[in-house]
């Protein structure tokens, strides 16, 4: 056994609270060590060919590198290793830099912790034993959660390279949030017209299963390997067999509020979500309907011409593997009602920005008329709130949902277009333009189209009469501002919704503070989740602009395609291993591990059944939490036995 | 028969004394006592507020510090301090606060307190007498004292500024409140909403711009009339004397305007639990509740004058 040990400078990084020398020093006289040796930057070119010319002439087999953080560098120096010919789980690395130099200030002392560090992980290093990750097979089929924008194009980039696509949407059409909006910003693009082909394009796919109307309830497995229960909900009628004639809708007896008109519309118990809708086929809403079982009313059965209604349709339980899972289960607008100040919910003509959404739509409940919901006029003046409940951490969302300030102006802008003689009136904190072409579609609001801008926060709204009083402040001029609006439009924050909140349960994915799941790196990582295999698009993991979401779904989809692309995954070698003598089938290790990767197995002994604890290899994460737990030792962590670590224990008590 | 220190404050002996008679009438149907504090000072009112000296803070810490030797005497007191003047209410609870987060202005305060043998603790809560009245008592239990439901009284609750501010003496959500909407309802009498519930009085403006005053009276009444109410129902004595008095003063100007009578929490309290009409002090109010009352068969046509 030789030991090779390098000490990294890192420039003055480390060497400036370091005295990497004497760090040097300190290993040579250490059973095992070679060589050791200082060197400005260990992971550059010439560092890595001083520890390969090393290994070749000293005839290493082990190395210890003194630096950063293993989560930078270990790959860089393993692969080292791994060209040599060398195991590669017998490279150790020492963290002086993020545990050591950057956090003291005292030479001295960091000296002192850096040899400590390192004595522990030269006695550690003569005892590791060289390990041979596994190998698992790979599903080469995705399963894409939630149907909106990000959905869809995650399905259709995973579908054009050639992957079976599952597309699991909760709501009976695809299209989600966006198939609700009128126009998009800044290019004012009609939204169900640049939508509906890609809609389409998800329905006719081959390699495309659209499950619409179904749930995700049940995920196993992991990365390459996942087990999927889906429930598809019963619909009540065939969508071969239905014509979409929409004979069955005028005889329902039952009216509810449309959901795809935020409720301003009413609609029938069968219903279509809406005239594009993917699948394209009425659908029975089973809370709405008078009674399926016992039949109760059955009046579209009667009328049904083709014979689609079935009302003994039943869900179905669909259990399907997966290779990968993208989450795209989007956001919700922040429940305004919460805002007591505003009176949403109380005053009439105080609507949410999904609802104004809905009155400019051409298809919406006014036929694309600009009217109030109170009285049906046209409102002659229309006030828009900004951050109506978002960026005030005290007590509501304390972040900045990002798309509302240029919502609010594009419904400004709308407003003016539809209603000539009409004032759109917006109160700001900031206005953030920060996208491609975003300022000057601001400027052209309120330059070219007569949106008139305040900035300063409203206080209170107060019904008066047929109107709104606006009480609030012009903080540029340091005036109160009372004024009265016809109609007065809160622009809401993004939440995570529903949805996301189960899956990211589900999952077990960590959640920000502000319940957006969250990225694996903020930076480097956008799409990754900690848990590998799984991907996020869209507004799950934060607000998104439609853009943004988009090209955040293509990212998922690519980083998808890099596990289903692959016939066999290397699994980590440092994880979980059972001595099936000591174990003694308590089932603690069960309870404690985060992963449910250990279960407990019969197994003969002796002519006797016994249980014993089996680590499933490609679930468990190494996290060691079940070898701290069994009360017999028997479970060792691979890279890390309890001989290991006791070495390192006794090296840096050992002064 | 729970026994609770009370703090009256100035205007509960002054202005307001049909406020304490009820509640102390009610209380005692409620099982619960209200024994006024021996040798009570000033809660120390808007100077703490509008000055940091410390000096400002020794009125209200030795209220609490006498409130604390007085429940020592009581018998079943929980550690809790009762007002009835919001003001009041909101000014121990801001003190109260401040020097629990903050040990070395308590010392400062405590050496100061030395000369009259007290020291405080920190270990006293203030409440509002509406926090025990739905905390403690319940309004369920206060449905079951009404033996004259207010059939007829369309009150609109008015809380104003201190029930609610700032954030650390606020009795109820600042912008959502339910505590008097509650009340009024578990009297029988109906509940009118007002979206000016706490739109401010015009405070202290009464001494030198009444001016201000009588606009803000005005929007405040006339947004409640609109809406149905014939009373209002308040929990602070400027409150009170701000709209009664104004209202007086706007109708002798203008034919047109039609006052309404100012009610304190307790005294709908006190009519609908069948106490005598007397300890209300109808007199002493500038608009006469009487008439409305007597119109509504609520009171008798005995006389009560």
């Amino acid at each position: 056994m030789k030991i090779g040990v390098y000490i990294c400078e890192c420039g003055s990084n480390i060497a400036g609270t370091v005295d990497t020398e004497k760090v040097a020093q300190s290993a040579e006289p250490l059973p095992k060590v070679a060589v050791s040796r200082v060197y400005r930057y260990a992971c550059s070119e010439p560092g890595q060919n001083l520890i390969t010319q090393d290994i070749e002439e000293l005839g290493l087999d082990r190395v210890i590198v003194a630096a950063c953080s293993p989560s930078m560098h270990e790959p860089t120096f393993r692969a080292l290793l791994r060209e040599k010919g060398l195991n590669p789980y017998l490279l150790e690395m020492v963290n002086i830099r993020e545990q050591c130099s950057w956090v003291h200030s005292d030479k001295d002392q960091a000296t002192d912790k850096a040899i400590s560090l390192l004595t522990s992980a030269i006695l550690r290093n003569t005892l590791m034993k060289p390990l041979t990750p596994k190998k698992v097979g790979v599903i080469n089929k995705a399963l894409v959660i939630g149907g909106g924008i990000a959905g869809i194009q995650s399905a259709l980039d995973l579908a054009e390279v050639g992957y079976q696509t599952y597309l699991v949407e909760k709501t009976p059409s695809i299209g989600g949030k966006m198939a609700q909006l009128d126009k998009t910003f800044p290019t004012l693009d009609c939204s169900a017209c640049i939508l509906s082909p890609k809609m389409v394009d998800v329905g006719r796919h081959p390699n495309i299963t659209l499950l619409a109307n179904s749930e995700v309830i049940e995920v196993d497995g992991y990365v390459g390997n996942f087990n999927v229960k889906i429930r598809k909900k019963a619909t009540y009628v065939d969508p071969v067999k239905c014509t979409l004639c929409d004979e069955c809708v005028p005889v329902c007896p039952v009216i509810v509020h449309d959901e795809y008109n935020a409720d301003l519309s009413p609609r029938r118990a069968i219903y279509i979500p809406f005239p594009q809708a993917v699948p394209a086929t009425y659908i029975i809403d089973e809370e709405a309907c008078l009674g399926i079982d016992p039949l109760i009313c059955a009046k579209c059965r009667d009328v049904c011409g083709p014979d689609a209604i079935d009302f003994d349709m039943k869900p179905e339980i669909i259990e399907e593997e997966f290779g990968a899972i993208i989450v795209a289960t989007g956001y919700e607008p922040y429940p305004i009602e919460n805002i007591g100040e505003y009176g949403y919910g109380t005053i009439h003509n105080v609507i949410s920005g999904l609802e104004f959404e809905r009155i400019i739509s051409a298809s919406g409940p006014t036929d694309g008329v600009v009217r109030r919901p109170s009285d049906g006029k046209v409102p002659k003046t229309v006030v828009f709130i900004h951050c109506a409940g978002s960026r005030d951490p005290a007590k509501h969302l304390p972040y900045c949902s990002k798309v509302c300030c240029m919502y609010s102006t594009k419904h400004a802008l709308q407003y003016r277009h539809l209603v000539h003689d009409g004032t759109a009136v917006n109160f700001y904190i900031d206005i953030r333009t920060a996208g491609k072409d975003f300022e000057e579609f601001y400027q052209r609001a309120a330059e070219e189209d007569g949106v008139i801008y305040i900035k300063g926060k409203v206080s209170e709204l107060i019904e008066d009469g047929d109107q709104v009083l606006v009480r609030g402040v012009n903080t540029l001029t340091s005036e109160t501002v009372e004024m009265h609006a016809d109609l007065v439009v809160l622009a809401t924050g993004l939440i995570p919704s529903e949805g996301t909140r189960q899956i990211a349960k589900m999952l077990k994915l960590p959640v920000d503070s502000t319940g957006f799941i969250r990225e694996a790196h903020p930076k480097l990582k956008p799409v990754d989740t900690v848990i590998s295999g799984v991907f996020l698009a869209g507004t799950a993991s934060g607000p998104k602009d439609i853009p943004e979401t988009v090209s955040h779904a293509s990212g998922a989809a690519s980083r998808a395609s890099t596990i289903l692309a692959q016939k066999e995954l290397e699994i980590e070698a440092t994880i979980a291993n059972v001595n099936e003598i000591l174990c003694r089938g308590c089932g603690m290790c069960v309870d404690s591990c985060p992963y449910s990767a250990i279960e407990l197995v019969a197994k003969n002994s002796f002519g006797h059944t016994i249980k014993v604890a089996s680590v499933n290899e490609a679930l468990c994460k190494g996290c060691g939490t079940c070898s701290a737990t069994c009360l017999n030792g028997a479970i060792n962590h691979l890279g890390y036995t309890d001989s290991q670590i006791l070495a390192q224990i006794q090296a840096l008590g050992g002064k | 028969m729970v026994q609770y220190s009370y703090f009256p404050g100035c205007n509960l002996k002054t202005n307001a004394k049909g406020f304490e008679e009820t509640a102390i009438a009610v209380s005692k149907k409620l099982n619960v006592e209200l024994v006024e504090i021996p040798n009570w000072n000033c809660c120390g009112t808007v100077h703490t507020m509008t000055s940091d000296n410390i000096m400002k803070r020794i009125a209200p810490v030795r209220v609490l510090s006498r409130s604390k030797k007085h429940i020592e005497t009581l018998e079943e007191s929980p550690n809790q301090v009762v007002t009835l003047c919001s003001m009041c209410n909101s000014t121990l609870k801001i003190v109260s606060k401040e020097v629990s987060d903050n040990q070395d202005t308590l010392d400062k305060i405590n050496y100061q307190l030395e000369d009259d043998e007290l020291t405080y603790e920190n270990d006293i809560e203030v409440k509002h007498f509406l926090e025990i009245l739905r905390d403690s008592v319940g309004y369920e239990g206060i449905s079951k004292k009404v033996v004259k439901p207010l059939k007829g009284l369309k009150v609109s609750p008015y809380y104003g500024c201190m029930l609610l501010h700032p954030e650390e003496a606020k009795i109820d959500d600042e912008e959502m409140p339910d505590v008097l909407e509650s009340l009024v309802e578990s009297l029988g009498a109906e509940l009118v909403m007002s979206p000016l519930f706490k739109y401010c009085c015009g405070s202290y403006h009464i001494v030198d711009q009444e001016n201000i005053v009588s606009s803000q009276v005005e929007k405040i009444v006339e947004a409640a009339t609109r809406r149905g109410a014939n009373a209002l129902v308040v929990a602070c004595p400027l409150c009170s004397y701000n709209i009664d008095q104004q209202q007086k003063a706007m109708a002798k100007e203008s034919a047109g305007f039609k006052p309404i009578p100012i009610f304190y929490f307790t005294q709908l309290m006190a009519l609908a639990m069948g106490e005598p009409v007397k300890i209300n002090h109808f007199k002493e109010h500038f608009i006469n509740p009487e008439p409305l009352l007597k119109e509504l068969g609520l009171i008798g046509r005995k006389k009560t004058k």
